[in-house]
């Protein structure tokens, strides 16, 4: 009986959860007639794979992908590289300010894009930024740059310093003991920062809609955006095109969700 | 050598700090010196001092209280719907019968939605005319005419609401889940030697255990959807009539549609100041329950 209405309860749940999904797979596959219908049916009558050809077909998807993907992964690398060392830093040296300066890295987590939108837009004219992948690529590692650094300190605080400290003794330098000793214990946790990263850049919106004036510079969810403001909006292939955007995170979820989950629950829980 | 020592730590976390400092620290500065600027893009012969003149305006104007107003109705409502069903589904997840494992993975997919998606594929199962919430409403007999979501005051605000909740949802159950982990199995057999029920195991062992972590995850999710722009921009661009105009979208709104810079970052300023107080507030929480 208990068992029963556990069954029932969480049904109900998950199909809240789920079914937007299921309603965006659904509509993918119908052809145009199908769309426009007062009675649309849930499995299409006509399954159809037109709306992904169309969708790929069209260049300027075919580049906001593309563009999504290099910035998203030129951010994540820098973001990585940058959390790895400034974690190290905040784990293994007490000097006098560290702990308000983590403090400090943390609070520009919180900060709304939104209220750096202005400055940011002349600071990008000046550096001659707007409209390139570079200003978005800066922009993007910044958002993921605090969290990611708190997610590598906690990783590191759980390796004995004693380990850096041998290797140091054996007449290595700091720098080395942290490339050769350390690092490759702590990447479970750079797993951790670059799914976060990729994630962060692969959702953006807010500075891509401001930093980018060309199409040609444009990634997914502005260019997303800017097909479904166009007169007559094609559902069907939106939905085609919404399902491809989702495709990179998902693999990344299906390989990697392990890590996933260490590094985001580290952030959240006690350690 | 504890000179050096610092000093080769702070060299490990410098690139890191540089980088925020010209895409964090330094802009948000510039934004304080431009909320008191005369600063309007279109029309540059008239830049500036102005000093206070711009907070003056704002906070005479009535619809700055209305869309601080909607920022709150919008944030509390959402991310009391995270925190109550985030425990919920955690609850739910938290049991060992067969199939739970296949309902993680239902629960946790929406997590990795790009808002902008989320904010579409809402948008068109809210769509008037083929919409397929309207259809079913209409065929279960519930209403007997298409109900336009998108263009109705409340009923946009409701919607925007209850999407953001489920874009957030996700992250909220898969920590709550990893809470509830964390309470030692034993507390509960303890409690049920006792002849607790449990409705009392809940209210004496899992929510007192689940406090802190309710707070945190209640107070970040706050900042978070106090933040939110994406999804709010997309299904209805702050209309219809300013009904979801919370203060992000009027700042993006004031900054680059009107291209005045100077109102904008006045209203930035004010933003900035009310997220201050709450992250305080969580700084505070931070060090109550403990270092966390």
């Amino acid at each position: 009986m208990k068992r029963l209405l556990w069954y029932i309860t969480i049904t109900i749940f998950a199909l809240f959860m789920i079914f937007p999904l299921l309603w965006m797979i659904s509509t993918a596959l119908k052809p145009t007639n199908e769309i426009f219908s007062l009675t649309p049916s849930f499995i299409p009558e006509n399954v159809t794979f037109q709306s992904f050809i169309d969708v790929i077909k069209m260049e300027s998807y075919r580049r906001y992908l593309g563009n999504s993907l290099f910035v998203a992964i030129c951010s994540t690398i820098i973001s990585v590289l940058l959390s790895s060392l400034a974690g190290y830093g905040f784990s293994r040296f007490y000097f006098k300010g560290r702990k308000r300066l983590l403090h400090i890295f943390l609070s520009a987590q919180m900060i709304p894009g939104v209220i750096l939108l202005m400055p940011i837009f002349f600071i990008m004219t000046n550096l001659k930024l707007m409209d390139t992948y570079l200003g978005l690529i800066l922009a993007y590692v910044t958002f993921s740059l605090p969290f990611s650094t708190w997610i590598m300190t906690g990783f590191y605080k759980r390796i004995p310093r004693e380990l850096d400290e041998a290797a140091m003794i054996d007449g290595a330098s700091r720098f080395k003991a942290f490339v050769k000793v350390v690092l490759p214990l702590a990447s479970p946790g750079m797993v951790s920062t670059a799914i976060f990263s990729f994630l962060v850049a692969w959702d953006e919106f807010l500075f891509t809609l401001t930093l980018t004036s060309s199409e040609e510079k444009r990634t997914l969810p502005y260019g997303l955006y800017s097909f479904m403001t166009q007169y007559g909006v094609e559902w069907n292939n939106l939905m085609a095109a919404s399902i491809i955007a989702i495709i990179p995170p998902l693999i990344i979820f299906l390989f990697l969700h392990k890590y996933f989950l260490r590094g985001f629950t580290s952030g959240a829980l006690k350690e | 050598m504890r000179r050096r020592e610092s000093l080769t730590g702070l060299l490990f976390i410098l690139p890191a700090l540089l980088v925020l400092c010209v895409v964090v620290f330094y802009p948000l500065t510039w934004t304080f010196w431009l909320s008191l600027q005369e600063k309007i893009l279109i029309s540059p012969v008239n830049d500036q001092f102005v000093g206070l003149a711009h907070f003056q305006k704002i906070f005479t104007d009535a619809n700055l209280w209305k869309y601080i107003w909607i920022t709150l109705v919008f944030t509390i409502s959402s991310v009391a719907i995270k925190v109550v069903f985030g425990m919920i589904g955690a609850l739910l997840l938290h049991q060992n019968y067969p199939g739970t494992k296949v309902y993680w993975s239902l629960f946790t997919i929406p997590w990795l939605i790009p808002s902008v998606v989320a904010a579409l594929i809402w948008r068109w199962m809210l769509h008037e005319q083929f919409g397929i919430i309207n259809q079913v409403l209409i065929s279960i007999g519930v209403i007997d005419t298409q109900i336009p979501w998108l263009s109705r005051e409340f009923l946009s605000l409701v919607s925007v609401i209850v999407v953001d909740a489920w874009v957030g949802l996700p992250f909220m159950i898969i920590v709550c889940l990893a809470g509830l982990k964390t309470i030692p199995e034993q507390w509960y057999e303890a409690a049920k030697v006792d002849g607790a029920n449990s409705l009392q195991q809940f209210s004496n062992i899992t929510l007192p255990s689940m406090k802190t972590i309710l707070l945190v995850m209640g107070t970040l999710s706050f900042i978070g959807t106090f933040n939110s722009f994406n999804i709010i921009y997309t299904m209805t661009g702050g209309g219809p009539i300013n009904a979801t105009n919370t203060l992000v979208i009027y700042i993006y709104r004031t900054a680059f549609t009107q291209y005045n810079f100077g109102l904008a970052s006045a209203l930035a300023v004010i933003t900035f100041m009310i997220i201050s107080i709450i992250v305080i507030y969580y700084r505070r929480l931070l060090d109550r329950e403990g270092e966390f």
